[in-house]
Order: C-alpha cells, then sequence, then structure tokens
C-alpha cells in the first residue's frame, strides 16, 4: 500500500530507498528527503499512523477486557512474545505474534519484533546514553571481535545532530565513559536514588548513579514543537503510542518531518525480498519487493540503498540478495554475514528494601525509569576475570498496598484505604557480551515463511564471559546495596534466553578491513558502496550503553556520506 | 468469545469437566447449572465485598470479571482449580449448612467463607484464593473505585521526586 501517494516516481525509480521505517530507518529517511532526494521507504508492516493508530492510548486500566493481561491462548501460542515485558493487552497490537512470523531456533532465542510503520521505536524503552571511545576502543584493546573503523570524535556531531531532533532529557554528568550530549532538562533521581549515589561517592571513588538518559520532551523546543510534539506528561505507557509525541519515535517525529518535505513515498505491507544488483556494475541497483497481502512481487530502483530493516533482518536480506557478482549473498564474499551476531546480558536482577527517608516519597511519574549505573568494571584497563563490563538500571520507589486479611465489611474497609509501603528498590544489569563467529544467524535451507522467504535460523548463547560477568555483578550490586543499608537483597537470577534484551547486534560488522568485516567506517558494504547498513546489523560490538541513539547517529552520518558521494558520482 | 452465550458455555465445560453433573441434583428452582453458578459466584463475591454505603460486588458485576479472567486469562491449571472448586465449594456449604449457598443467610455465607479462610476446609483454599484475589483484583481496578475510591490518574503531568508526606 502506498502512502503519500502523489510522491510516486515513475517506473518505480526513486534517488534513494530505504528498507524499514523503525528508528534508523526513520532517521535515514528524514535525513534523505531533508537533503533532496526522492526516497521510498519500504515497511513490511502495516501503515501506524501518529496518535490515529494508538487504539488503546487513552485506556483506563478497567477499559481493558482483560485488564491487561495477555489471554491464555495467546501466551500459549505465542511463547517467545509472551516473555516479553512490555507484550501485554494495552500494546499487544505493536508486537508480531511467534505463531504468524516463524524462525528457527538452532539455540532458545527470544526474537521480539515489531513489524509496522515504527517498528519497534513505538515500544522502546527510550534508554538513550552515548558510547565513548572505552566503548569503540573496546575490541582493539581487549583483543575480541575487530577493531571499529570509527572513534568517538568521528561520531560526536551525529549524536549532537540527532539529540538536539529527538529530544534527550539527561545531566551533564561528565562521565568519562558515558559523554555528555546536547540534554533537555533531566528527571531528577528521588530521594533514595539520590541516597544511594551519595552512598556510592562514599563508599566507592568509581561508581555512581545518574539520571537516566532518555528520549522524552521534558522541555520541548522549538525544533519540536515543529515536529508537533510537546511536553511530555509523566504517563508512562509510552508503549501504546503518545498522543502527546512526549517520547521519540519514527511515527511521532521522523517519519511525519520526511514526509513534510514531499520527498517521501512510502510503502508498507511490503517486504524486501532481496537487493538487486546489476550484473554489469556490481552496484545496487534497487530492492526487490513482496506485496504482504497479494505476494505479488515488484522491482523498485534508487541510486542508493539503506537497509534498516533491524538487525536480524538486515542479515536475512544481505543474505538473500544472491546474484552473479554476490553468489553467497550481498557482502557475503568472506561467509562473515550472520556472524558475530551478540546482544547484551539483561540475565540478573536485584531487588531490596530501604527503610529510611519515611518522611519522603514521590508524585507523578518519572518517565526516564529512575537512574543509571555507568559501567564501573574494567574501564581504563583490565581488572577482573571476565573481559568488559556491564551497565545497570536503578531505580527507587514507594508504592501503594491493601490489606487483604478477612472478609466483608473489614476487607472492603481495607481495600477501600490503600496504605503506603516502604522503600523498595531494584536493578537490572546489561552486560556487553563478546561477538563470537559461533553466535550467528542464517537462511536456512528448506523452510520458508507464508511469502516464499527462507526462514531465519538462530544459534545464539551465553558464554563462560557472561556467566563470569553476571556473578560479579550480583556480587558488587549485593554489596552496594549491603553498604548503602539496604535490607532484605535478593538476587534474581533470570534464566532469560538471548534476544529477550531486544538489544541484538552484529551480523554485518563494521570495520577496516574488507576480510574480516562487512560495512566500512560509513556503513557501506565494502563490495557494494551504495548499499548503506546503518541498524543493529552494523555493530562491531556491543557496549553496555542502550544501542539505538548509536543507530541513530551513525544512520545520519551514513546518509551525509551518501549525498557527498552521489554528488561526487563515487557511487 | 465475548458473548454471554459463550461464557456460559464455558462456565457449563468446566463444571462438567470437573465432575460437575453432581453439581445438578442440587439444582432446585433453576434449571440452567450455569445461571446457578454464576450468581452464586456473584454472591460469593458480594459477600467478600459487600454493598455498604458504595457498591459492592453484585452492583459491580464481579462475578463476571472473575469468570471472564478464569476462563480468558488462565492456564489449564487454574481452569481446573475453578471448575472443582465451584463444584466443591457449593457441595461442602450445603453439607454444613443443608441449605445452597445461594438462597443460605448472608451470616451463614460469611461464618462459611472466614472457616475457609482459618483453613478449616483446606481442599477449598485454591479456589478460595483464587476467586477472593480476582475479586479484590476486579473491585479495585472498576471503573467505580478509579474514579470514586482511588482515582486514576492518565495524564499526570508531574513528577515530583521529593514529596515530602505531611
Amino acid at each position: 500500500m502506498y502512502i503519500n501517494n502523489n510522491t510516486v516516481q515513475k517506473d518505480n525509480h526513486y534517488d534513494a530507498i530505504v528498507i524499514g521505517s523503525g528508528i534508523s530507518g526513520g532517521w535515514a529517511a528524514k535525513e534523505l528527503t531533508e537533503k533532496g532526494l526522492k526516497t521510498l521507504v519500504i515497511e513490511r508492516g502495516r501503515n501506524v499512523e501518529h496518535i490515529k493508530d494508538y487504539p488503546t492510548t487513552n485506556m483506563a486500566p478497567y477499559e481493558f477486557e482483560h485488564n491487561l493481561d495477555i489471554p491464555y491462548a495467546v501466551r500459549k501460542e505465542n511463547p517467545v512474545i509472551s516473555r516479553c515485558y512490555a507484550f501485554r493487552e494495552d500494546a499487544m497490537h505493536f508486537f508480531v505474534k511467534d505463531k504468524e512470523h516463524p524462525y528457527i531456533q538452532e539455540k532458545p532465542f527470544d526474537w521480539i519484533r515489531g513489524y509496522q510503520v515504527g517498528g519497534k521505536s513505538l515500544m522502546w524503552a527510550r534508554q538513550t546514553q552515548r558510547w565513548s571511545d572505552l566503548d569503540f576502543e573496546g575490541p582493539a584493546r581487549d583483543g575480541f571481535a575487530v577493531d571499529w573503523p570509527i572513534r568517538y570524535k568521528d561520531i560526536a556531531p551525529w549524536y549532537s545532530h540527532v539529540e538536539k531532533f529527538v529530544g534527550i532529557a539527561g545531566n551533564r554528568d561528565n562521565i568519562v565513559n558515558l559523554p555528555d550530549g546536547e540534554f533537555l532538562p533531566a528527571y531528577p533521581l528521588n530521594t533514595v536514588e539520590k541516597y544511594f549515589k551519595d552512598q556510592l561517592a562514599a563508599n566507592y571513588g568509581d561508581r555512581t548513579v545518574i539520571s537516566a538518559r532518555c528520549a522524552h520532551l521534558s522541555e520541548p523546543q522549538p525544533i519540536h514543537l515543529e515536529q508537533g510534539r510537546g511536553k511530555c506528561m509523566n504517563r508512562t505507557i509510552c508503549q501504546r503510542g503518545c498522543p502527546f509525541g512526549g517520547y521519540f519515535s519514527s511515527n511521532s517525529s521522523t517519519i511525519p518531518w520526511a514526509a513534510k518535505t514531499g520527498n517521501l513515498s512510502m510503502l508498507t505491507d511490503s517486504i524486501a525480498e532481496s537487493i538487486i544488483i546489476d550484473e554489469e556494475t556490481g552496484k545496487a541497483k534497487g530492492v526487490r519487493v513482496i506485496d504482504a497481502n497479494t505476494k505479488k512481487t515488484t522491482e523498485y530502483y534508487a541510486k542508493v540503498v539503506f537497509l534498516n530493516a533491524s538487525t536480524i533482518n538486515s542479515i536475512a536480506v544481505l543474505l538473500n540478495s544472491k546474484s552473479k557478482a554476490f553468489e553467497n549473498g550481498l557482502g557475503n564474499e568472506n561467509d562473515l554475514v550472520g556472524k558475530y551476531l551478540a546482544f547484551h546480558n539483561y540475565s540478573a536482577r536485584i531487588s531490596a528494601q530501604y527503610e529510611g527517608a519515611a518522611d519522603f516519597a514521590t508524585d507523578g511519574r518519572n518517565p526516564a525509569g529512575g537512574g543509571y549505573i555507568p559501567r564501573f568494571r574494567n574501564v581504563h584497563k583490565q581488572e577482573t576475570d571476565f573481559l568488559r563490563g556491564y551497565a545497570a538500571g536503578f531505580n527507587a520507589g514507594r508504592y501503594t498496598y491493601t490489606e487483604r486479611n478477612g472478609i466483608g465489611e473489614e476487607l472492603k474497609e481495607s481495600l477501600d484505604n490503600p496504605k503506603l509501603g516502604g522503600w523498595s528498590v531494584g536493578s537490572h544489569m546489561m552486560g556487553e557480551t563478546i561477538p563470537k563467529e559461533s553466535n550467528w544467524a542464517r537462511l536456512d535451507q528448506s523452510e520458508k515463511d507464508a511469502w516464499g522467504m527462507p526462514q531465519i535460523r538462530i544459534s545464539v548463547d551465553y558464554d563462560d564471559n557472561d556467566a563470569k560477568m553476571k556473578a560479579d555483578y550480583l556480587d558488587q550490586l549485593s554489596e552496594m546495596f549491603e553498604k548503602a543499608g539496604f535490607t532484605n537483597i535478593r538476587r534474581n537470577e533470570s534464566s532469560q534466553a538471548p534476544g529477550l534484551d531486544i538489544h541484538e547486534m552484529g551480523g554485518a560488522r563494521m570495520g577496516k578491513d574488507p576480510k574480516t568485516s562487512v560495512l566500512n567506517a560509513f556503513n557501506q558494504v565494502h563490495s557494494c558502496k551504495n548499499v548503506y547498513v546503518t541498524d543493529g546489523a552494523c555493530m562491531t560490538s556491543t557496549s553496555s550503553q542502550n544501542p539505538s541513539l548509536t543507530y541513530m547517529a551513525l544512520a545520519a552520518r551514513a546518509v551525509d556520506h551518501a549525498v557527498n558521494e552521489l554528488k561526487k558520482g563515487n557511487i | 468469545m465475548n458473548s454471554p452465550i459463550n461464557r456460559k458455555a464455558f462456565l457449563r465445560n468446566s463444571i462438567i469437566l470437573a465432575g460437575g453433573l453432581a453439581f445438578l441434583p442440587y439444582l432446585s428452582s433453576c434449571s440452567d447449572p450455569t445461571e446457578e453458578a454464576s450468581a452464586e459466584l456473584a454472591e460469593l463475591a458480594e459477600t467478600l465485598i459487600p454493598k455498604t454505603h458504595t457498591p459492592g460486588a453484585k452492583d459491580l458485576g464481579l462475578q463476571h470479571f472473575v469468570i471472564k479472567m478464569v476462563e480468558d486469562c488462565g492456564d489449564e491449571n487454574q481452569q481446573k482449580v475453578f471448575g472443582q472448586g465451584m463444584v466443591k465449594f457449593k457441595s461442602t456449604f450445603r453439607d454444613q449448612y443443608e441449605v445452597d449457598f445461594l438462597n443460605a443467610k448472608a451470616t451463614d455465607r460469611s461464618s462459611f467463607l472466614k472457616q475457609i479462610e482459618d483453613e478449616k476446609f483446606p481442599e477449598l483454599s485454591e479456589f478460595y484464593s483464587l476467586v477472593k484475589n480476582l475479586s479484590i483484583r476486579g473491585y479495585t481496578n472498576s471503573k467505580f473505585y478509579m474514579t470514586e475510591v482511588v482515582p486514576y490518574e492518565l495524564v499526570p503531568g508531574r513528577y515530583n521526586p521529593f514529596f515530602k508526606i505531611a
């Protein structure tokens, strides 16, 4: 289905094609159209128009048929997506059901997907921390993966470019491994979060808690108002889509912005089957698309292709793009595409109580979710028996509860008069994992999906480094909690499969050497320079920061490069 | 899936699956066992959360919420606990008070639930907890409760991280 019919080009020819409309594809589309390129965005899912297509956004809990629970039949039929924290009755329509889009798990892998305009940018957790050179230099320093072909200075201006438009609430914390950015006012730490920060400062020199930096308009600027977005109203039901545009999504921001230029065409319900290669030049000349409803195949042409289908789907598109020049799949001459797939280790949490600060609570809701503990392990040099380290979420809250004893008027009286509980504190780990050749996604040789596309086979697992890091997180956080005087400390080791972190990265990694990497320093496929991959697939390593901000910055940077290269006639 | 007809079918199935044919002899005036079970559940919930100067379980239709949640969201085990529990609850009450729960005095209903709370009938405790928890959930998530007892704020528009308690 075409959106913006008036911009459809004759003979299916465009200047640029973007595959995918999620957080990175939306950015590619915005930048390309702003620079005057007639751009076609191909989205495999349905259209989701800002506000209009957020059916649950203004519903009270009692207006949901199942009080926000997912029916058992749905859970039973879709075990993977049912494990996702945000898959609840209010946002279930934005998540892919296992049953409808099967894939093969060589090892357990919870692949969380959102097939619609905006992709997962609609339901993301909105955490936006920059990477530093301690991340970009990580593989070279510690001897894993390959060296990143870029450093912080290469991406810093693009972080700024993206942050100003997106709107990031945060403090300038002056932390070496978490560079400061272009910030709107932060959501402050609450009484106990601040207390914990002070305790860490007193007990450790190098550990702290900061206000989590997040993509919320705490104080909208003219550029945000111009997008039609307003101040975040602290609803914290973001996964439904926000009628205020209080948080950033492709739907509220980049896509309508791109549409306003008059240069955007969008094709929804359209699956990118493969990138078409011109056999004479070896360059990409377009994209072959399957209509999701009619299954009819159509070709669209462009001078440059941006692949932003989401990490694993971008791998699949590359591998499925077989031609005389690329018999093994696009960019896959060295059999690297799909390999070195990595993720974030979210498999441990810890909770406790705090007896103090009884005179204080919070009022309203914090869209940032609370605090963020930057990585403090192996930051400047190797100190532990595992490589790299972890960041952690940290939050404190006081919640009301009701006594449930008895029956009749006694019970009703209790229910009608909730009591304020003490402070609860909690943390979850976000561990860097080491990309390995043995962690991969590839196309299955025989199984196909409903559109005749090869099913994707995924084999990703934790390793010994992850286990050691997880144990260290639990030990360190327990100690930090004990020193702060927290009580009833509970360690929670989940056995969650990789993927449920929703931070899968790699498979078409950036690098300096075409023999050991798929993409160059500007996200171009080494061997096919007019194809850029600027989603999670490009990631050489994972750091411990949430990756979306980096995808957006890399996408904007790559578009700038592509447009210059087009002007010079280089691609 | 949501029509009253299907709701009835669910209730009938869970009772029959639970060996609930034994339910039938107890039915006096009412020829439809599912209606009777639903009415009984309504009285059970009302005994837990009675009408006072504010609405009670029956006013709020909490029995529909309980059935809906078990029917749609409960797993096989929960559905079994529910179906068997309905039957067992009825027969145990009748054994004790020689009258159906539905026709019993409010004081007898209350005293029976208190005995279950005191673990006098361990075979009913799982069923009872399920119904009590869902009744409480239904009540505290009802429109009445969320607008008049503890109003739910859809749009707070604020965050005060240092809220001083008076």
